[in-house]
This record gives C-alpha cells, sequence and structure tokens, in this order.
C-alpha cells in the first residue's frame, strides 16, 4: 500500500496539468449541486425562521364568503376555549382604483384590515408608522407599484368604489412578499373595515375573501385547536391555517424545487462523470509504457490499477472542493436570480451536509467513472517495453471485474438519481432515460461505423474520404466521441425542449380578434349603461354572458357538509388528490362555482360525452336542470353523465343533473365556464354579467376603463395586455432560474466536449505528423479534420436531437401533462450550435499539429 | 564500493551456488504469435541452462527472436510450449501476479531506450523496485548510494528528461541492481547510445555484476559487447545455431 500512495503521489505531480480536464469536470457538476442543495437547506432554515411572520397568526381561518352563523359560532367557541386570544379579521377582494387627480385607473387588490393583523412579523411602510394608523378611517396604504402605474404620490385622493380616500403612504416591506405575486394579480391597497361600507363595492357577485385571524396565549396548542375544529369549520366551507402546516407544506414545495434543480444539477454531475472517463481514457494511453515498466519491475496488475485509482480519486476529490467552493459562492448569487419568486427573505448560510455530500458525490463519480477506463491498465503486458508491437491475441475475455466495474457504475447513477430525484419512480425514471439515451448513441455510433465501411463514398473528393474513413478505421474514438458528446446535447436538447414546453404553456393566447378588454361584476341594470359607454367609443360590444354564483348542496345524494368535514383529517397535503372512500376532492365542493347559461358551445368548447347541447327534448322531458360540466373538474368531482348535483343558489336549492361533457380550452381567452347551465332555471336568479371587447390602442383602452370606472365604481376591467405583462415578468423570472441552472450542465458540456475530442486527438497527432512526413500542406491536414469533426458533430448532434425530442415529449405529455410542440428553427439552431463547437474544439486541437514541424511533434510525443 | 557486497554472498540466493541447480534454465522454449491473422512461430524448441553468477550473450540479427526469449526468460509472457525456471521456480506454475512478486524479488532489467518512468525523478526510478518489495524505509539512502555509485551524485532530483541519454542508462542500471537481483536482463543496453557512453554503462554493468555476484543475461547484436560475456548463444530465425558452451 505504502509503494501505491507513494506512486500515485509522484505521478499526480507530473500530470496534474493534463488532469485539468478531469478536475474541472468534476468542479463544475458539484459546484452545481452543492450550490442548489445548500440553498434549499437555507431556504427551508429560512420558512422555519419566517414562518410565523408569514401567516402573521397562529391560526387563521378563511372563507370565499361572508362565515356562515355557525361558522361564527365555532370561532366563538375557539375564543372560549383560548381566553384572552386576539382576534383580527381581513377582506380581501379586487377593485378598481382611480386617481381622478392624474385621471389613472388600475384593477388592485384590496385588503381591508380590522384589528391588530399582522400579529407576528412588521410591515414597513413609508412614512413610517403608516400600518399602526391604518385603523382611522379615510386613509390607505397602497404598494409602490400602484404609485407608478396611477402616477400617484401620498396624499392623492383614491377613489375605491363610492369611496373616496386619502393615499397616506406606500407599503415597503412585508413579510411573505411574493414580488411576482403582485404583479400578476395586481398592486395591493389596504384599508381600514370601517371604510368598506362606503365604498359599496361589496356587491352581488363580487369575489371576496373573509379571514380572521387569531393571536393565542402562549400556553395554548393551535394544532390542538385546529384538529378539534377543523371539521365543523370545513363542513361549513371555512378553512383553518396554523403556522406548523403552512411551514410544512411551503418546506415540502420548496423542498420538491429544489430537487427538481437538483435533477437538473445532477445531469451536469453525470455529465462530469463523462468528462472524467475520458480525460482518464486519455491519460492511460500515454501510460501505458509507465505501466508496462512497473509491470517489467514486478508491480502486480492490482498495484497498477490501484495507483491510478487512487490518483484518479485524489484528483476527483480535488475537483470536488473546488466545486463546493464554487457551489457556496453561487449560491450567495442565487438569492438575486430567485428574487420575486420567493416568500421568505433568504440569508446566506452555507450548508456544511450539503458541502459534505457534494464533497462525497464528486470523489465517488470520479472513481466510479474512473474505474472502467483504467482497469484496462491491467491488460497491459509488460512485453510492450521489448517495443514488440505484436497484434493484441484476439480473445476477448469476458472479464468479470469489468462487468462488476460497469454494474457500480450503472447502479451508482441509479442511487444518485433516486436520493436527488423528487420521488423514487422519477429517480429510477431519471436512471433508465439515461441508460437508454447512451444505448442509444451507442448503437447510432456503430451504425455509422458500419454503413460508412459498406457504403464508403469512394467518389469524394481525397481529402474528404480520409477524414470520413477516419471514423471507422482500426482503433477509431467514433463511439467514445458520439456517446459523450451526444449525451452532452442529449441532455441540453431535452432541457430546451423542456422548457420551450412548459413556458409556452403560460403565453396567453392574444390572436390579433381576440378580445383584450375584459369589464366584470356588471350588474342586470348597468348593462345598457356599460354598452352605451363601449359603443361611445366605438368598440365592438359582445352578447354580455350571466354569471350566476353557486355552491355544491349534495353529489349524488351525499351532502357537500359532510364530504367536507370526513375530508378533514389529515389535511389534504398540496397537489395531492386524496379523498375519503374516493369521493370528489375537497377543492371541487368549497368552492364557488360561477356559472353561466347558454343554448350552444362557443368556439373554445368540445363535447366529450352526452349528447348535444342544451339537450333537445329538455325541459319538454321534465326532470332536474341538465347541466354541462367541464370534463377535468367531472373527474375531480366524480361524476358520470346521470349523476345529480343539487345547487345551493343565493340561498335556494336548484336540482340539476349531469347530462354533458365538455373539453375547455383554457388557454383561448373567453369567459370560459367549469358549469353551464341551459337557458331557462337560471334567468331569474341573481346574476351579473361580464362582457368582452378589444381595443387596440393602449391611450383608447385606458381612458375607456377610466370612463367605466368613473361611471361604473363597481364594474371591474382588465387590460390583458397588462395581464400578459405580469405574466411575461413572472415568466422571465422563472426562466432565469432554470436557465442559470442549466448553465452548469453547458459548461460541463464543453468541458466534456474538449475531454472528448482530446480523447482522439493523441491518435491523429501521429497521423497527422506521418501525412505531412508525406507530404501533406498544413491546409490539407486541416480540411482532413474539419471532414472528421464535421461527420463527428453531424451524427452526435442529430442523435442527440431524435432522442431528445423522444425525451422530451415523453416528460412534457406524461410528467407535466401538457401538449408537445418542437420549436424547430431555435432546436435546429442549438444542434447546428453543437456541431460547430465540436469542429471548433476539434480544429483547435488539430491546428496545433498543423503548424509545428513534424519532427517537433514527434518528439513530443 | 557499494557497502555490504560482502553480505550478498551470505544471500539465501548464494546457497544456490553450492547445490547444483542452475540459476536460470529453459526447456524446448517455443513461442508463437498471431500476426495477420496467421500463426507465426518465433522461437523453436530453446534448451539451455545458466549456472548462478553467470553471463551469458544472446545474439543474432533483427527478428531472431533474441527479445522474445529474454521476454519469456524474465516470465513477462508465457511460452507456447516449453518451460522456464528461475532461481529453482518453474515460471510455467505462476500466474501473472505470482511472475511479477517474483521479478520484483529476484529480477532486475536494462532497456535499450532506458524506459525510465518521465514522472518520476532520477531517485525515485531507482527506489521503485526497493518500494515495491516493501523496502521504503531503506529506500533513499540506498538509491542515493547507487547515484553515487554511478557517478550522478547530486542528480537525484532531476527528472528523465533532463538528463542525457547516457546518464539515462546509468539511472536504468541503478534502478536495476537497486535491490540486488539474482539475474539481471539486459537489452541491447547500449543500444541507443554513442560508443564512448556506451562503454562506460557497460563497464558499469560488469563492475556490478562481479561486485553482486548476479547472473546476467545480455541481449545483443553488437559483436563487441557479446565478446565480453563468458558465453555466447547465436540466434538464427528463433532457433539456437550456435552456444559457445557447448562448443
Amino acid at each position: 500500500m505504502p509503494f501505491v500512495l507513494a506512486m500515485a503521489w509522484r505521478e499526480s505531480r507530473a500530470s496534474l496539468r493534463r488532469m485539468a480536464l478531469l478536475v474541472a469536470s468534476i468542479a463544475v457538476g458539484v459546484a452545481a449541486l452543492v450550490a442548489i442543495s445548500s440553498f434549499t437547506d437555507s431556504l427551508q432554515e429560512s420558512v422555519r425562521e419566517q414562518a410565523r411572520a408569514l401567516l402573521g397568526a397562529d391560526l387563521s381561518l378563511g372563507s370565499a364568503s361572508p362565515f356562515s352563523s355557525r361558522a361564527e359560532d365555532e370561532l366563538k367557541k375557539i375564543l372560549g376555549e383560548a381566553r384572552g386570544t386576539d382576534v383580527s379579521r381581513l377582506v380581501r377582494f379586487g377593485a378598481m382604483a382611480y386617481v381622478p387627480r392624474t385621471t389613472g385607473a388600475r384593477l388592485v387588490q384590496v385588503t381591508a384590515v380590522e384589528g391588530g393583523y399582522p400579529f407576528y412579523g412588521r410591515i414597513e411602510t413609508s412614512p413610517p408608522g403608516g400600518w399602526e394608523r391604518l385603523g382611522e378611517a379615510g386613509g390607505v396604504l397602497v404598494d409602490p407599484a400602484l404609485v407608478s402605474a396611477l402616477d400617484a404620490r401620498v396624499g392623492d385622493t383614491l377613489a375605491l368604489g363610492e369611496a373616496r380616500l386619502a393615499i397616506r403612504g406606500v407599503v415597503t416591506s412585508m413579510p411573505g412578499d411574493v414580488a411576482v405575486q403582485s404583479a400578476a394579480l395586481g398592486p395591493r391597497v389596504f384599508m381600514s373595515a370601517r371604510d368598506l361600507d362606503a365604498t359599496g363595492l361589496l356587491t352581488f357577485g363580487s369575489r371576496a375573501r373573509y379571514e380572521a385571524y387569531l393571536k393565542l396565549p402562549a400556553a395554548e396548542d393551535p394544532l390542538r385547536l385546529a384538529l378539534r375544529h377543523r371539521p365543523a369549520l370545513a363542513a361549513e366551507r371555512v378553512s383553518l391555517r396554523t403556522v406548523s402546516e403552512d411551514e410544512e407544506s411551503l418546506n415540502e414545495t420548496l423542498g420538491r424545487l429544489g430537487r427538481y434543480l437538483g435533477l437538473v444539477a445532477l445531469i451536469a454531475v453525470l455529465l462530469g462523470g463523462l468528462g472524467v472517463a475520458s480525460a482518464v481514457h486519455v491519460f492511460i494511453k500515454r501510460k501505458i509504457e509507465t505501466v508496462a515498466v512497473l509491470r517489467c519491475l514486478g508491480a502486480t496488475g492490482g498495484m497498477v490499477l490501484a495507483v491510478y485509482l487512487v490518483q484518479a480519486a485524489a484528483l476527483g476529490l480535488l475537483g470536488s472542493a473546488l466545486g463546493v467552493a464554487i457551489g457556496l459562492g453561487v449560491q450567495a448569487g442565487l438569492p438575486m436570480v430567485m428574487a420575486g419568486l420567493l416568500p421568505v427573505e433568504v440569508r446566506f448560510a452555507p450548508s456544511w451536509p450539503a458541502a459534505a455530500a457534494g464533497l462525497g458525490v464528486g470523489l465517488w463519480v470520479a472513481a466510479a467513472f474512473a474505474l472502467l477506463p483504467l482497469l484496462s491498465v491491467r491488460d497491459v503486458s509488460p512485453l510492450v517495453v521489448l517495443r514488440r508491437p505484436y497484434e493484441a491475441d484476439g480473445r476477448k475475455r469476458r472479464d468479470p471485474v469489468r462487468i462488476l466495474a460497469a454494474t457500480l457504475l450503472a447502479a451508482s447513477v441509479v442511487v444518485l438519481a433516486v436520493l436527488e430525484a423528487p420521488s423514487r419512480g422519477s429517480g429510477i425514471g431519471f436512471a433508465l432515460g439515461i441508460g437508454g439515451a447512451l444505448l442509444a448513441l451507442w448503437a447510432a455510433a456503430l451504425a455509422l461505423s458500419l454503413a460508412l465501411r459498406r457504403f464508403f463514398p469512394s467518389r469524394w473528393p481525397y481529402l474528404w474520404r480520409q477524414g470520413v474513413a477516419n471514423l471507422y478505421r482500426p482503433a477509431n474514438q467514433t463511439v467514445m466521441v458520439v456517446l459523450a458528446l451526444g449525451f452532452g446535447a442529449f441532455l441540453l436538447d431535452t432541457l430546451f425542449l423542456v422548457q420551450h414546453n412548459l413556458l409556452r404553456d403560460l403565453r396567453v393566447d392574444a390572436g390579433a380578434d381576440r378580445p383584450n378588454l375584459v369589464l366584470f361584476d356588471i350588474q342586470p341594470d348597468q348593462r345598457a349603461g356599460v354598452e352605451a359607454e363601449l359603443r361611445k367609443a366605438g368598440l365592438p360590444v359582445r352578447e354580455p354572458v350571466p354569471i350566476v354564483p353557486m355552491r355544491i348542496l349534495s353529489l349524488k345524494g351525499q351532502s357537500a357538509g359532510v364530504f367536507l368535514a370526513a375530508g378533514t383529517v389529515p389535511r389534504r397535503a398540496p397537489g395531492e388528490r386524496r379523498t375519503p372512500r374516493g369521493g370528489p376532492n375537497p377543492w371541487t365542493l368549497r368552492r364557488e362555482y360561477r356559472s353561466t347559461y347558454r343554448g350552444a358551445l362557443t368556439s373554445s368548447e368540445k363535447t366529450t360525452a352526452g349528447g348535444p347541447w342544451p339537450p333537445p327534448g329538455w325541459p319538454a322531458s321534465g326532470g332536474p336542470a341538465p347541466i354541462s360540466i367541464e370534463k377535468e373538474l367531472a373527474a375531480e368531482l366524480g361524476v358520470r353523465v346521470g349523476d345529480d348535483i343539487v345547487w345551493d343558489v343565493q340561498g335556494r336549492s336548484v336540482s340539476s343533473r349531469v347530462a354533458h361533457l365538455r373539453d375547455v380550452s383554457w388557454a383561448r381567452f373567453e369567459p370560459n365556464f367549469f358549469v353551464v347551465f341551459p337557458p331557462g332555471p337560471l334567468d331569474l336568479a341573481p346574476q351579473s354579467f361580464v362582457t368582452l371587447s378589444r381595443v387596440d390602442d393602449p391611450q383608447l383602452r385606458a381612458s375607456v376603463q377610466r370612463r367605466i370606472v368613473e361611471s361604473f365604481p363597481n364594474v371591474t376591467t382588465i387590460d390583458l395586455a397588462q395581464v400578459q405583462q405580469a405574466l411575461d415578468r413572472i415568466v422571465s423570472r422563472v426562466a432565469l432560474a432554470i436557465r442559470f441552472m442549466a448553465l452548469f450542465s453547458l459548461a460541463t458540456g464543453a468541458v466534456v466536449l474538449v475531454g472528448a475530442v482530446a480523447t482522439s486527438r493523441y491518435q491523429r497527432l501521429r497521423e497527422a505528423v506521418l501525412l505531412k512526413t508525406l507530404g501533406a500542406t498544413r491546409s490539407q491536414i486541416l480540411r482532413i479534420a474539419l471532414a472528421e469533426y464535421v461527420a463527428l458533430g453531424l451524427l452526435a448532434s442529430a442523435t442527440a436531437l431524435l432522442l431528445a425530442t423522444g425525451a422530451a415529449w415523453g416528460l412534457v405529455r406524461y410528467f407535466f401533462e401538457s401538449r408537445f410542440s418542437v420549436p424547430a428553427a431555435q432546436l435546429s439552431a442549438t444542434a447546428l450550435a453543437i456541431v460547430a463547437l465540436t469542429v471548433l474544439v476539434g480544429m483547435w486541437t488539430s491546428a496545433e499539429v498543423a503548424r509545428k514541424p513534424p519532427l517537433e511533434v514527434l518528439r513530443a510525443e | 564500493m557499494i557497502p555490504g557486497p560482502a553480505t550478498t554472498f551470505d544471500a539465501p540466493e548464494a546457497s544456490v551456488l553450492n547445490v547444483k541447480e542452475p540459476m536460470l534454465r529453459c526447456e524446448s522454449l517455443t513461442q508463437t504469435y498471431l500476426s495477420g491473422g496467421r500463426e507465426l512461430t518465433v522461437l523453436k524448441n530453446i534448451t539451455f541452462a545458466l549456472e548462478a553468477g553467470g553471463f551469458i550473450a544472446i545474439v543474432g540479427p533483427s527478428g531472431s527472436g533474441k527479445s522474445t526469449l529474454l521476454g519469456l526468460l524474465a516470465g513477462l509472457d508465457r511460452p507456447r510450449a516449453g518451460r522456464v525456471v528461475l532461481d529453482g521456480q518453474d515460471l510455467g506454475a505462476l500466474s501473472e501476479d505470482q511472475r511479477a512478486r517474483l521479478r520484483a524479488e529476484k529480477v532486475g532489467f536494462v532497456f535499450q531506450s532506458f524506459h525510465l518512468i518521465p514522472t518520476l525523478t532520477a531517485r525515485e526510478n531507482i527506489q521503485v523496485p526497493l518500494e515495491l518489495r516493501g523496502e521504503e524505509a531503506t529506500a533513499r539512502t540506498r538509491a542515493d548510494e547507487l547515484l553515487a555509485r554511478v557517478g550522478l551524485d547530486g542528480r537525484g532530483h532531476h527528472y528523465p528528461a533532463q538528463l542525457s541519454g547516457g546518464e539515462q542508462q546509468r539511472v536504468a542500471l541503478a534502478r536495476a541492481f537497486s535491490h540486488r537481483p539474482a539475474v539481471l536482463f539486459a537489452d541491447e543496453p547500449t543500444g541507443n547510445l554513442d560508443a564512448a557512453t556506451g562503454a562506460t554503462v557497460i563497464g558499469l554493468m560488469s563492475e556490478l555484476n562481479r561486485e553482486l555476484g548476479t547472473t546476467l543475461v545480455l541481449v545483443t547484436h553488437d559483436p563487441d559487447l557479446a565478446a565480453r560475456a563468458r558465453r555466447i548463444i547465436r540466434l538464427a530465425d528463433g532457433a539456437i545455431v550456435h552456444d559457445s558452451a557447448a562448443a
């Protein structure tokens, strides 16, 4: 053993420069891994610290309608049990804000506050002390975004419905602030609950959320209270949140996000492993003589293997340490990349477990990937020293050690994937995908060699023939280079395609003839006035669509409250679709449905079950009203055609029977509905209207909005252009975070590419020198190399492209459950860029050969 | 002078002198290789024995099988037929790794192209055989002694690339003798050196041979060099055509 260590140390002294590629491959991958896992750790730590401030209370109750008397009774019970509890009530709703001085109007999110909210965490305002004065009627605090959007300033009057309130200041910081959220939903306005009635906004049909925040005495356990009172509150459609449950689910969500990004980092690590393998492969080729001498002097095969394995591991450790340092550095920068996406303020704190894990993973990957190419040192015959290059005898042994090493490598990839992936299934799928891709690339490379030999283009010019022939001649590196290069390209292409498809879903379809202005909450007596206002501006007016708010009273004969109360223990985790005894998903019963009635389908709807809409026989056939349900909602509700649903429409129960299921294209901006009634049963029900229009000129759009808000303060207008802008801002934030992680893969990919091309360089060097000795010119040698690298790059890139398209299709279609499309132009550009990069790196290494006189190169080798 | 040559004769291999078992013996050695898919016989039925402390030169034209024979005698390869016995050990009975250990114990090498390990310094190259035997403790002092002995005092920290051909071969000699091998195999040791340097190297080699009582097997096609051996075996087309001991 001392010999092995001494020898490994002395050898690596000289080879450090040559092995820089190995160190770099490992370093980049580990950096990505450490950055993301250390950041996730910091994030969860921050959530733990700030969880209470995020909720602002120990316990919160929330409902989409004012608390029912039974819900109020339940709240009183809680207050009776936990004496000394402070309560604060909030009402949140969307409304139009209008500044008369500047005539600016904008959709805002209003929060009306009563009591001491927030009990934890601080809301900072400018000028300071504004939050404490919020209870005094007559004034509001607003987001800085509103001030700039409406060109307003502190002291201005803000019209909110019928009320005129003074802007007292802006909110500069608030716990749980997610910047992109307020950008998407509109800036926030905080007011006193005392002014609520004066606004006249909480009229019929408007959407509002009613909340109660509780600060419990220190001795009281919020979870115990939550468990006891949740069923009764749930039956009244009041949800209950606690700090620890919020923290848990937030941590789960953030953890999952972290692990997805971790998978992206793992790709960089595995690419780095390939880099190690190709670096070691080249390294060993240069070491054959040294190995033979050591064998001659009496070193056993195992000892020599150990010498180089120790070297590879030590270099891997060095790379990992470098990677950990870089990763922690990058982590410090991640909060900037993620800014606006996170609900907590993340402090930079290096996570030592993450660093240690990175070090371990890097070391392990370096050793596992180095082992396979290193095993060939055992086959070096000591006879090499006698300079007798006999043909290796043709017997190919089924070497058990080699099989073991390959198995170890495969197992390492699976274990790493499972550890890093959000779930065991996706980890195994990830590893299988990698294995399949490698197999396909290997087959493609082999097929190319065979096809070239069989159908060799013998009529091509000499230089091209020479270059292309390099791909199948004895001891060629085609398979190795295509594997390394193609795998890198495959991962990058897949990442690109998936990202493209996910981001595309966030784009609103805003074709030239699509409406871009939506007017909500039009009361029946305002219909004519709103239409007149639009006509005056010369805008197209569509038939207003009625909206009738309703809730599910019972489903297939079972009361919704029973389902809801039963579905509360245990609390539903985010994304989980578990319901007791296969019943409906709780949100489907809790929500308020805003349904419509009409006698036809719209262009964005398709029938998937049941007859034509509306059913021709009704109402002559009698019975409950036939309804049409969106097909995914039907699945969540667990209903089929023929099932009965009883609705609570403003206190009156309306029976219905599912008669029709629809597929709805939600991306089209149309008034789309989960539930559609036929004309008739709801004609006289309390309702509001929505209408759409299109205004191309932004100035005109703003002035129409202003006129509507002046005449009809309760009517909400949404400017789609603004919504799209806000969405774009979120999308670019998310894309930035993903691209940032993909950058690591790209960096490792480049390192691996250099390594892969270097694999064949050693051999090409000798050939080129020989050709030069025989009289080939520099440009001829460069053109031969060009032909070879163009062919290699094309094969690797094209195979990778096909594979990536398949893999991305599978991921998008089945994992993300979304539509798949191929951005042909961008993808081709990516593929060509990879070919260009291959040629560039190949030519760069060949240029050296072409430049130097033959003798010098021979000596240097 | 190398300290301790007296003890060399007390070493176990010295006892071999007393029994009549030769240091190196080969019987009916035959070797074939594949070339272009066809089997090529490079050695045919070679038989001879060499006593401990002997000095034999194997000569013959290029392609006569000299190096192949050397490789087989040193256990670098397995013969197609026949056997080699080195210091009483039948090499055919040993695995590849066992043969490597035997070489580490008893065999030294000098090559035509020196074959110093380029990443190791001169001193470290000399230490390798000692370290392979697990004698790390004394390796460094022993290497320094040998460096002085071959006239390269103070050059121990130089890498092979920083040494001339003659100097490299002297380091290789020091390496070959560092662990006091029972047998030294030399493959054209002066082939890459000019005449004067070659003479110095050969002089050193025979001195060390005498001091340590090493059995010496020299492969060469240089008649002058071969003339210094006590016995000459001449090969042609893979067979012995002349053995001075038999003559």
